[in-house]
């Protein structure tokens, strides 16, 4: 009699199981041996897959549903992430790059093809997958302070057109390869499709975000599920005209870039879910594909050597290009390589369209992986070479609203300040945290009312999170929290100075003093319309840090769609002008006069002024200006002692320091 | 600059080595040689209508496979010719002088020993084929069932490992034999790949597909074990994926034989027979 009656598990189940465990395992121990963990998941993959051990067939059409899916989403979450305040910032230089990285790998990859005998339309493809690249070392430039040098940063900068031209490529080829269409009829099938995709993805799409979030998008999931909804809409466009899914998913992922904060708890959530399993997914169906058998063959071999030389070498005369181009030192150079050469996510993801359309079989797939791992290894040996060598620049004060924190009041949902906040984060595409202060003798801090604040920010299309901060005191607290929240700017309300601020000074002067960051202190009733930077003689004529916040914030709020104008004793140049949006230009001596007669009947109006040097934020005409009732003001501060980027580029370099150490 | 020769040099060389060392010329997506110069010949077995449409490889008129046929013909810049074998003769690995066969053979582990396989091109359910009035709607139902089913056959094994009906099934030699069975209610369902159930509910309306089993199995082109036009051949079917034409096919020869719509049929999930 049998005491024992075993079963074979289902065949999804036991695959599902062992992809998962590829994933917890595999890059764990490709990073063990000093590889990215991307390279642990293709192999765990093959070893999981028909040729090696079995436990997952071709005929999973569940693995392979989930990969296809994990590749838009890789796609996707590839726009999603690129910093497009780069590109604008670095615009012209960036697009030169960008033509120079695409061109010479693009033509090199081609005449491989050609060479090889290669259909056209295959070798057109394999060109463009190795112009196209992943920013895969970038995490090694920023640990040592180096985001924003300019050869690193036109690098990334370039990266949204290199990728967007490749995948532009790609749509005409797969149209080619899976349409009826031909010639003159491909050309304007692919590119209506690709005017109506981008028509879609970048003007409907965000409206319709902006639309839905705060009201659908209150709770998170559902606000991650809308996100899911916009890529796979983007998908549906793109299949119509015959165009591949993955252009779609991409083009969706920098429409939603500016939308979609980086710092957000959204982009945490897209992203987790993306790492944790959607794109191991696919990268481990990807290794199912590896046939161990033909990638050891010597024609496979042959055939990545001669890939591995036309990819490498496209890029590397590119990058050597920049020394005369844009008068790059070597180490410069070497950089922009270490940058430019890895080829991972859009190399996989146009490769696998490749295979999938028939255009490329396993000798080509396999020798791309072959190339992957070539590339990856070179880019990041040239990391480790080239970033402890580059100069750290100093801080980049140009993105004052990238992270801006905004002290919120525990009994009112501080509509005004959140809405002041949201156009200084709007301008450089940051991201607004909203803080509240708890003191601590004032008992323990009520957790649905920090709920139902989320929900209220929520409600009004703020992807963030509040956070409390329980300290002795409320500069203490909002001095603290800048720190630990890596602020970059401050939105803090303050109160009229009253008699006690003659006797015993102002509680702000004591959190200017604290203060690490730029602040904006704000004495509003009603979000204003129309900015007035009010300025004086001596604002003019010896600026101190504080005039220079407040042109920075009153630029930010022209960009932000605000009417901007500036009083100020005399004339200003055109050109600090143009930076405020063509601001209108009034001439006055007494700004509290002209501020009470013009603009005291109006809420719609606000004066910023900067911070007057000395000790007291409402010193000087200051105070005067906050009697006027019904005017706004807005105080703009340096951080105390002037030097907030000598500052911070210490600390960076102490980082820097710290990393080449380690 | 000596540097920059240098590598042109190597790449030159390996280029010539990768690209000039094969005759009949590369391609990304692999390499098609025929066994008989200027033709691909295909063999298979008839007949299959709706896969091979005529009464004899002479007389062809069309089919899904017959399609599948010709365009690789086409894409590979060859002629076609075709040979008629027995399906035993066939799923042995045994293809004589053809190229490749096109017989709805689908892949199983004990097939990928003998022979390759390529990309599958249509998915091969096991489809119940039963008198009108039989009721399946479950795993449960199927078991108490009397089976009729062909020996040798996918099926039989899928039958026996993971239908596990209560009576043993009925094993017949030929499909006359197993429809009898059928007839003479000696059986009521016979099990057999879902395509050909659903073309012989369309021959014999007294029939019907009431359901069908999750096989995880494919139909694919068979090749000779190891042959090196395997990757050609998976290329070429993914392409005719991609491209709608495996689509158009199903549309064109095997839908209209069909008695219902094989996604409209109801799909029964067995546990794994590993």
């Amino acid at each position: 009699m049998d005491l024992l009656s075993f079963h074979t598990p289902d065949r999804a189940i036991l695959s599902f199981f062992a992809v998962l465990v590829v994933i917890a395992v595999g890059p764990w121990l490709a990073e063990r041996v000093r590889l990215p963990g991307l390279l642990g998941l293709l192999f765990g993959g093959l070893l999981i897959g028909p040729y090696v051990l079995g436990i997952v067939q071709e005929s999973d059409t569940f693995i392979k549903s989930l990969g296809t899916i994990g590749l838009l989403y890789l796609m996707f979450l590839a726009g999603l992430d690129l910093d497009l305040e780069i590109l604008r910032k670095y615009k012209r230089i960036a697009i030169t790059f960008a033509i120079i990285t695409f061109v010479f790998p693009m033509t090199l990859g081609f005449l491989t093809g050609v060479a090889l005998n290669y259909k056209t339309a295959a070798a057109i493809l394999l060109g463009s997958i190795w112009a196209s690249h992943t920013l895969l070392t970038y995490p090694t430039f920023r640990r040592y302070g180096l985001a924003n040098q300019r050869a690193v940063a036109v690098t990334v900068g370039a990266t949204v057109i290199t990728d967007t031209l490749a995948l532009i490529v790609l749509a005409g080829v797969s149209g080619y390869a899976t349409g009826d269409a031909s010639g003159i009829d491909l050309f304007f099938q692919i590119t209506l499709g690709l005017l109506v995709l981008a028509a879609f993805c970048f003007l409907a799409l965000p409206r319709l975000m902006r639309w839905l979030m705060p009201s659908l998008g209150q709770p998170p999931t559902v606000r991650y599920i809308i996100a899911l909804a916009a890529l796979f809409s983007a998908v549906v466009v793109c299949e119509v005209f015959g165009i591949d899914g993955i252009v779609g998913a991409f083009f969706a992922g920098l429409a939603l870039n500016p939308i979609i904060p980086k710092a957000g708890p959204l982009f945490e959530h897209i992203e987790f879910f993306g790492s944790a399993l959607f794109i191991p997914m696919f990268l481990v169906s990807v290794g199912l594909i590896i046939e161990p058998s033909v990638m050891a063959d010597p024609k496979t071999l042959g055939t990545a050597a001669v890939f591995a030389l036309s990819c490498i070498g496209g890029k590397a005369i590119a990058a050597m290009l920049c020394r005369p181009v844009f008068r790059y030192s070597w180490n410069e150079v070497g950089s922009v390589f270490a940058l430019s050469v890895n080829q991972a996510a859009a190399t996989l993801a146009a490769t696998f369209v490749g295979y999938e359309i028939g255009l490329f079989g396993t000798t080509v797939v396999n020798a791309v992986l072959i190339v992957i791992v070539i590339s990856v290894i070179l880019g990041s040996v040239s990391a480790a070479r080239f970033a402890p060598r580059l100069p750290v620049p100093p801080i980049d004060t140009s993105r004052l609203g990238r992270r801006v924190m905004v002290v919120i009041d525990e009994q009112s949902d501080s509509v005004v300040e959140t809405q002041l906040a949201s156009w200084l984060a709007d301008a450089d595409a940051g991201h607004v945290v909203p803080l509240l202060v708890h003191l601590a003798w004032d008992g323990p801090v009520d957790e649905s009312r920090v709920e139902a604040l989320d929900e209220s920010l929520a409600g009004r299309g703020f992807d963030t999170k509040v956070i409390v901060r329980v300290d002795r005191s409320e500069s203490d607290a909002v001095a603290n929290a800048a720190v630990g929240q890596k602020a970059t700017i401050a939105v803090v309300p303050v109160d009229p100075p009253g008699l006690e601020v003659q006797v015993f000074g102002a509680e702000e002067d004591r959190l200017v003093q604290l203060m690490p960051v730029p602040m904006l202190l704000t004495l509003l009733e009603t979000a204003p319309s129309h900015i007035v930077l009010a300025l004086n003689a001596r604002d003019v004529h010896s600026p101190t840090l504080h005039v220079q916040v407040a042109f920075d914030v009153a630029a930010r709020f022209a960009k932000a769609g605000r009417v901007v104008s500036v009083f100020a004793p005399e004339h200003l140049s055109a050109e600090r002008l143009s930076h405020l949006g063509g601001a209108e230009m009034v001439v006055g001596d007494d700004r509290v006069a002209f501020l009470r007669s013009t603009l005291g009947s109006s809420h719609h109006y606000a004066a910023l002024v900067p911070s007057p040097p000395g000790t007291s934020v409402f010193g000087d005409d200051i105070a005067a200006l906050a009697a006027i009732s019904d005017v706004g003001l807005l105080i703009a501060v340096g951080a105390e002692g002037d030097d907030t980027a000598k500052l911070v580029t210490i600390g960076r370099n102490l980082a820097a320091g710290r990393a080449r150490s380690a | 600059m000596r540097r920059l020769w240098v590598l042109a040099a190597v790449f030159a060389l390996v280029l010539s080595a990768v690209g000039c060392g094969d005759d009949s010329g590369g391609d990304a997506g692999g390499t098609f040689t025929p066994r008989k110069a200027g033709v691909l010949t295909v063999v298979t077995s008839l007949p299959a209508p709706g896969f091979w449409d005529g009464p004899d490889v002479d007389h062809l008129t069309g089919g899904f496979e017959w399609g599948i046929a010709t365009d690789l013909a086409k894409r590979f810049g060859l002629q076609v010719e075709f040979r008629n074998e027995s399906f035993e003769e066939i799923a042995s690995g045994s293809f004589g002088d053809a190229d490749l066969a096109l017989a709805q053979i689908s892949t199983t582990e004990a097939r990928r020993t003998i022979m390759d396989f390529s990309s599958p091109y249509y998915p091969s359910n096991a489809g119940a084929l039963a008198r009108q009035g039989v009721t399946l709607t479950d795993l449960a139902a199927a078991k108490g069932l009397r089976w009729v089913v062909e020996e040798s056959t996918t099926e039989e094994s899928f039958l026996h490992d993971a239908i596990k009906p209560d009576d043993a099934p009925l094993v017949t030699q030929t499909r006359d034999e197993t429809l009898a069975a059928l007839a003479d209610d000696r059986a009521d369902a016979a099990l057999l790949d879902l395509p050909t159930a659903l073309a012989t509910a369309h021959e014999h309306p007294e029939l019907s597909v009431p359901a069908q089993f999750s096989t995880d199995e494919q139909l694919a082109v068979a090749l000779p074990k190891d042959s090196d036009n395997t990757e050609a051949v998976s290329s070429a079917i993914r392409a005719l994926d991609a491209n709608g034409t495996l689509d158009d096919l199903s549309e064109r020869y095997l839908i209209p034989i069909f008695s219902e719509d094989p996604a409209h049929v109801r799909v029964i999930l067995t546990p794994s027979e590993g």
